[in-house]
């Protein structure tokens, strides 16, 4: 008896070749504890065959290879052995658990367990102290017995053994996948497969910045978590990317995206894939090969107006690994993207994305947008802008790693002036001995009011060049005298006014002076 | 042979697995072009015309808008619970600006009428065919806007390059089996034990068709079942 199974089968979707590369890394994790009476699988590239001896049945064999692909730990935590998960990654697992719970196991009756919650304790970012994470432990769960799809059913009562003609696909198998007139149909060795899809999605928790909550009314948005389905293309490279990225060590790990509890607490589905994707990016620098994907699906899942019960699919998003401008993407996700942990008033702990900038640049990239699209809606209010601007240096970082050159003059040409505006409010604090801060404060707060009040490209043109000529007296200044017709062009197109408007809104929260500063000693 | 020129200004194909927000496939699925066709003849049985061979190349790639709708589902089960909770809105993907050239090539086709010479007579003298309602690509509402027989594809190019300067071409939908676009060559529309998907890659540089495609850019139409 055997089940084989070819990538490229043209009957394959997306979640077949995921589900594949799953099945390819569980098998990777058995190493030589196989399942008794299953043989050592065939693996390579583009193929996985599994065969067990003719003594047991397939029903037993399926058995036997789902219980040893589909445990719990000691904890009552998920563990998928093909995700390669270490011991000392435990909230890595525990992050995996919750994303899991909320997406393909969102129906209590796919995971039976505990009433209550448990709590696990986890270190501080600075290691001083622990936060309390919360989390339901499970006894069990949909796929240790594949439930719902009708696989180890008895075809008729005593009898066991055989698989059915027709497998059912059930939500659990593939989130959204629901069950209408008649349940989704597959072949028994299909349904199989698919229940390793679960193993091959990198899942996260989203906080997007656009819900606040049950009190906010104008909540948009109430995504709660994010399944990314990889677009496996070789299972060989892929399981070995799965292998190789959990498995560092914890200092190593930190330095990933995606692959810490507070990694996968991102702002939204467009940033969670494109963190994995990142995460894939380092290990096949770090081992010099292909990571084994060309792409991925996002597919974000939360609560929505009309249907009170379960959690559905609200975005479903492509992306594919390379963007010109995704160095911006990982320096903001370097420099800005890490969340943080806020105690509620139980004492427990919750994680929230640190700042918004990471979600809309992976927003802006996935639609294909320019990467600063919408940045004036992150500081339209004052608190907003005051809270961005303590991310300064990171914002000054994703400066440095911008490639378009229109982008690079106007934020060089803008600073530059702003510079010398610094100069003159210093020298004005000095002769009038006031508090220089307190002004310079006073004059970005006008200059964010003004850009923002610009309704034409006219007007926007026309402030941009008077600020311009204030800052220098009426000289020219040196970044526009040597782009001149770059930056003319730009700036008088109306298709560019938004994106002019987001660059200098961007260019004054982001400039750093010389000693690393915003309120550099300008004023000589 | 024959060649189709078939304009849709919105229609959305729902994929297989998705019940809940109607994701689109990024391209009109082979099978729901040769619905199309069939309704246009006139022909209610499905696998009526299997074994005929269609080939795509588009204007450009269709974009995707995703609205709000109200979307009737069978969740429940139960009569009384399905009116009251079975149509809700959900989000739903629809593809904007389809416009394609489709090669229908009959040859591989057992039946004694041909679907190409059925097609050349609904588009020639369609008061023979009988038919009821308005040819549409998927959906009922998703009517379709234009479907002529192309007599010259120089010619048909050259209108193309007058209407719109940036035309620079047409771009094939090619099977392909490590393809990333996967498009179902039949469709189970109770169960989708019997779906068949094929894979395609779309080509992104843009030529100027003037002749037959080749052989591997054609794709199957087979009943599975």
């Amino acid at each position: 008896m055997a089940l084989t199974y070819r990538l490229n089968d043209p009957n394959f979707t997306i979640y077949h070749r995921a589900a594949l590369g799953g099945l390819a890394a569980t098998i990777q994790s058995w190493d030589n504890n196989l399942p008794a009476g299953i043989h050592q699988p065939t693996l390579t590239a583009d193929g996985v065959t599994i065969t067990w001896d003719e003594s047991i049945s397939a029903q037993d064999a399926i058995q036997r290879i789902l219980e040893a692909s589909f445990k719990l730990t000691e904890d009552k935590l998920i563990h998928l052995p093909g995700q390669f998960i270490g011991e000392d990654a435990v909230d890595l697992r525990l992050a995996v658990h919750e994303g899991l719970c909320l997406t393909f196991l969102q129906h209590n009756k796919m995971r039976p367990g505990e009433k209550g919650t448990r709590t696990f304790p986890l270190k501080s970012v600075d290691g001083d102290g622990c936060d309390q994470i919360s989390y339901k432990a499970v006894n069990s769960y949909a796929h240790q017995k594949a439930q719902g799809t009708g696989l180890l059913d008895e075809l008729k009562k005593g009898e066991r053994g055989f698989l059915p003609a027709i497998a059912t696909i059930p939500q659990s198998v593939i989130p959204g996948a629901m069950t209408g007139r008649k349940s989704l149909q597959a072949t028994p060795e299909e349904a199989f497969l698919l229940l390793y899809l679960m193993v091959s999605c990198v899942v996260f928790l989203l906080r997007p910045r656009t819900y606040r909550g049950k009190a906010d009314r104008t909540a948009k948005e109430k995504a709660q978590a994010c399944v990314v389905v990889p677009e496996v293309t070789n299972l060989l490279d892929f399981s070995d990317a799965i292998q190789f990225l959990p498995a560092t060590n914890a200092e190593k790990r930190k330095e990933l995206f995606s692959f810490t509890y507070l990694g996968r607490v991102v702002g939204g589905a467009e940033e969670a894939a494109l963190s994995f994707l990142a995460d894939l990016e380092a290990s096949k620098i770090a081992k010099s090969s292909s990571s084994g994907i060309a792409g991925c699906q996002a597919i974000a899942m939360g609560k929505v107006a009309w249907d009170k019960n379960q959690i559905n699919r609200s975005i479903s998003v492509r992306l594919h690994g390379s963007y010109p401008e995704i160095k911006i993407f990982r320096t903001a996700k370097q420099y800005l993207g890490r969340s943080k942990l806020i105690k509620t008033a139980d004492g427990r702990s919750f994680a929230l994305p640190n700042s918004p900038v990471p979600e809309l640049i992976a927003a802006n990239l996935a639609a294909e947008r320019h990467w600063c699209a919408h940045f004036q809606e992150l500081v339209s209010e004052k608190k907003d802008f005051n809270q961005m601007s303590y991310h300064r240096a990171g914002l000054n970082q994703m400066a440095k790693v911008i490639k378009d050159d229109d982008d690079k003059a106007i934020i060089q040409a803008f600073q530059q002036a702003w510079r010398m505006t610094m100069g003159q409010i210093g020298e004005r604090a000095e002769n009038n001995h006031l508090n220089f801060e307190r002004l310079m404060e006073v004059r970005r707060e006008k200059i964010r009011n003004e850009i923002l009040r610009t309704k034409t490209p006219a007007a926007l043109a026309g402030w941009f060049l008077r600020f311009c000529a204030d800052a220098t007296k009426g000289a020219s200044l040196a970044p526009i005298r040597e782009d001149a017709d770059r930056i003319r062009a730009f700036i008088f197109s109306p298709r560019y006014f938004d994106r002019f408007q987001n660059l200098l809104l961007f260019a004054l929260l982001s400039y750093v002076g010389d000693n690393g500063s915003n309120t550099q000693s300008t004023q000589k | 042979m024959i060649a189709l020129h078939v304009e849709v200004p919105y229609a959305s194909f729902r994929k297989s697995y998705a019940r809940s927000l109607a994701e689109t496939y990024p391209f009109p699925p082979p099978a729901t072009v040769y619905g199309m066709l069939l309704s246009l003849v006139g022909e209610y049985f499905r696998a009526r015309h299997a074994g005929v061979q269609l080939a795509f190349a588009y204007a450009c790639q269709p974009k995707i808008a995703t609205t709000l709708r109200k979307l009737s589902r069978y969740k429940y089960g139960v009569a009384s619970k399905q009116s009251k909770l079975g149509n809700a809105p959900d989000f739903i993907e629809t593809l904007c600006g389809i416009e394609f050239l489709c090669w229908i090539d009959s040859s591989k086709e057992e039946g004694n009428i041909s679907l190409e010479s059925r097609v050349i007579e609904a588009i020639d003298t369609p008061e023979r065919i009988e038919r009821t309602g308005v040819v549409s690509l998927g959906l009922s509402d998703d009517a379709v806007n234009d479907i002529s027989l192309i007599g010259d594809l120089l010619k048909l190019n050259q209108q193309y390059k007058q209407h719109n300067e940036d035309f620079s071409g047409w771009h094939w939908l090619i099977p392909q089996e490590n393809g990333q676009i996967e498009l179902p060559v039949w469709v189970d529309h109770v169960g989708s034990l019997h779906t068949r998907w094929q894979r395609y890659q779309f080509d992104h540089s843009p030529s100027m068709i003037d002749g037959e495609p080749e052989a591997s850019k054609f794709t199957l139409i087979a009943d599975p079942r």
